[in-house]
């Protein structure tokens, strides 16, 4: 619920679950609300499904980490725990996963460890050991490892995005999500690193707008404790959804003329004369507020600027004459 | 199923040599030889120190015993300010006081333990019982220092939902239990997932931010963590 605001919340939560204006009064309370009535779902519950922050190879063991309870919870009530889990999930050994959980919480949250770093190794154990039985625990454990395309990502430039370990520092820092939000990216992996692991699980082709979601400022290359190159797959996916034909045929054309002007410096000095011309034909005091013909989407939101009279490379001339002795 | 295992393991053997990845080679996904911990060198003192710093920093609760005697009434002290007297807690040997279930069943306290059946009404009826206590008393076999955490491994007598269920945990740490951070406990545990199959990690009072980022404590867990540490 982190993209509504508390009202919304408290609005939700009076038509959904009847809450009284005393229950929705401020957010502790409306969290108190919430801790009540989704008790009663955890006591009851026959079986837990949990995701998986890592697994270990080493000994088998799923390590879920979180602040609020939640996970062990639905680990430890239900009788039944199924754990689901991407099969890049995985480390090599217990103290891989102490370096993984030394970095997780600080680039997610910047807490030092989660209040709950839960590590789980099978269901609880029985008599059968020599000891007791486990006071509580599951008597049933099952993981599910998915592979939904990861396989497709192992082979290809972007394996790199693997290594991901979903802190969502690089999230916090793209100034692109921070603009349109998690949903826009119409996935379950939003921001920088959904731009690059939504086209590569589910193909170029129908994502090939995600990966020009972005500046390419490099913030989170920057910022990802992991250090992958978020930068150089989403060009290389744009790469991709070109070559795929992806690329309106406006813009092909565009970019053919564009080329065509700017490798003949007679040509490029006419276009620019001429656009000059035109933008001042039909601007008023140095902005034009509707382009004709298919530029008018460029002004439908904004103003475009007349180009000035001189070009940068006449006043270059001109002042060079100017300094010359 | 066993076929479909080996497709899913040949088909990743196939990729894994095409993979564009900086460390790996095809038989080995890559590690983290060359990373070093940031060492502490604190003397038993420092530990519990920073320990007590870090926790409290969460709103955890610290207490020091001079004397282990002090146990009860510590614990009764809390107790009080809650109005328990009914608590959910691990069994003699794990809390590791042997007097201490005695003493606070003379002081009017009934201890029960988490037990949960392997039959899912009896089960939940048990739940239901569990789920009004005030109160969770367990043992810890070990603190961090650097984050102010407490580890508690799961086993016979040592459930599970005593320091989840109650909305106040209250957990018995040996100081000669504390250790500098969380990978300087799993190297002095290496068999740990071998001896529990449930080592958990828990850092200050549970907390949520999902509304608007506001702090709110005692989510699903206890939003009071008191930690009691054991003189040697």
């Amino acid at each position: 619920v982190i993209h509504k605001t508390r009202q919304d919340v408290a609005e939700l939560f009076r038509e959904k679950l009847k809450a009284t204006d005393e229950d929705v009064a401020d957010v502790p309370r409306m969290t108190a609300l919430a801790r009540r009535l989704l008790r009663q779902d955890f006591l009851q519950a026959e079986m837990g499904i949990t995701g998986v922050n890592f697994a270990v190879a080493e000994t088998g063991s799923m390590c879920l980490v979180m602040n609020e309870g939640n996970g062990r919870l639905c680990t430890t009530a239900p009788r039944i725990h199924v754990a689901m889990m991407g099969m890049e999930r995985i480390v090599p050994t217990l103290e891989d996963l102490g370096v993984m959980l030394q970095i997780l919480a600080r680039s997610a949250t910047g807490q030092k460890l989660s209040v709950y770093t839960n590590i789980i190794t099978g269901p609880r154990r029985g008599r059968e050991n020599g000891q007791g039985l486990e006071s509580d625990g599951p008597d049933e454990f099952h993981v599910v490892i998915v592979d939904n395309g990861r396989s497709k990502i192992l082979g290809s430039e972007l394996a790199e995005i693997l290594y991901c370990i979903r802190c969502g520092a690089c999230l916090n820092v793209c100034p692109v999500y921070q603009q349109i939000g998690g949903h826009a990216y119409g996935s379950v992996y939003p921001g920088p690193v959904g731009a690059v692991v939504t086209p590569g699980l589910h193909g170029v082709e129908p994502w090939s707008e995600l990966p020009h979601a972005s500046s390419l400022c490099g913030a989170c290359r920057e910022v990802c404790p992991i250090r992958i190159d978020i930068p150089r797959m989403l060009l290389k996916l744009r790469e991709q959804g070109t070559e795929a034909g992806k690329s309106p045929a406006w813009l092909k054309l565009g970019l053919r003329l564009f080329r065509l002007a700017t490798a003949r410096p007679g040509l490029y000095r006419l276009g620019g004369r001429l656009s000059s011309l035109g933008t001042r034909l039909i601007g008023r005091e140095g902005w034009i507020k509707r382009l004709p013909g298919p530029l008018a989407g460029w002004t439908r939101q904004r103003d475009f600027p007349v180009f000035a009279q001189k070009s940068f490379s006449q006043r270059w001339q001109e002042e060079r004459g100017r300094k010359k002795p | 199923m066993k076929d479909k295992r080996e497709q899913f393991l040949s088909r990743i053997r196939g990729k894994l040599p095409h993979a564009f990845l900086p460390e790996a080679r095809a038989d080995h996904p890559g590690s983290f030889q060359g990373y070093s911990y940031p060492q502490m060198n604190l003397s038993p003192e420092g530990l519990v120190e920073r320990f007590t710093q870090e926790l409290q920093a969460l709103s955890g609760h610290v207490y020091h015993l001079t004397d282990i005697e002090q146990v009860i009434p510590t614990i009764l002290t809390i107790l009080s300010r809650h109005q328990a007297n009914q608590i959910i807690a691990w069994d003699d040997a794990s809390l590791g006081i042997p007097w201490l279930r005695r003493g606070l069943i003379e002081s009017g306290i009934t201890l029960t333990p988490s037990e949960l059946s392997p039959e899912d009404e009896a089960r939940k009826i048990r739940l239901a019982e569990m789920d009004p206590i005030l109160v969770g008393l367990t043992g810890a076999q070990g603190g961090l220092a650097d984050t102010g955490s407490i580890a508690l491994m799961s086993g016979p007598g040592r459930g599970r939902l005593v320091s989840l269920l109650p909305p106040v945990h209250i957990a018995l740490l040996p100081q000669s239990k504390l250790y500098p951070s969380l990978p300087a406990f799993l190297a002095a545990h290496p068999n740990a997932t071998d001896a529990s199959s449930n080592l958990v990690f828990i850092t200050g009072p549970s907390r949520s931010g999902d509304i608007e980022m506001t702090l709110s404590i005692g989510v699903h867990g206890p939003g009071e963590v008191h930690v009691i540490v054991i003189p040697q």
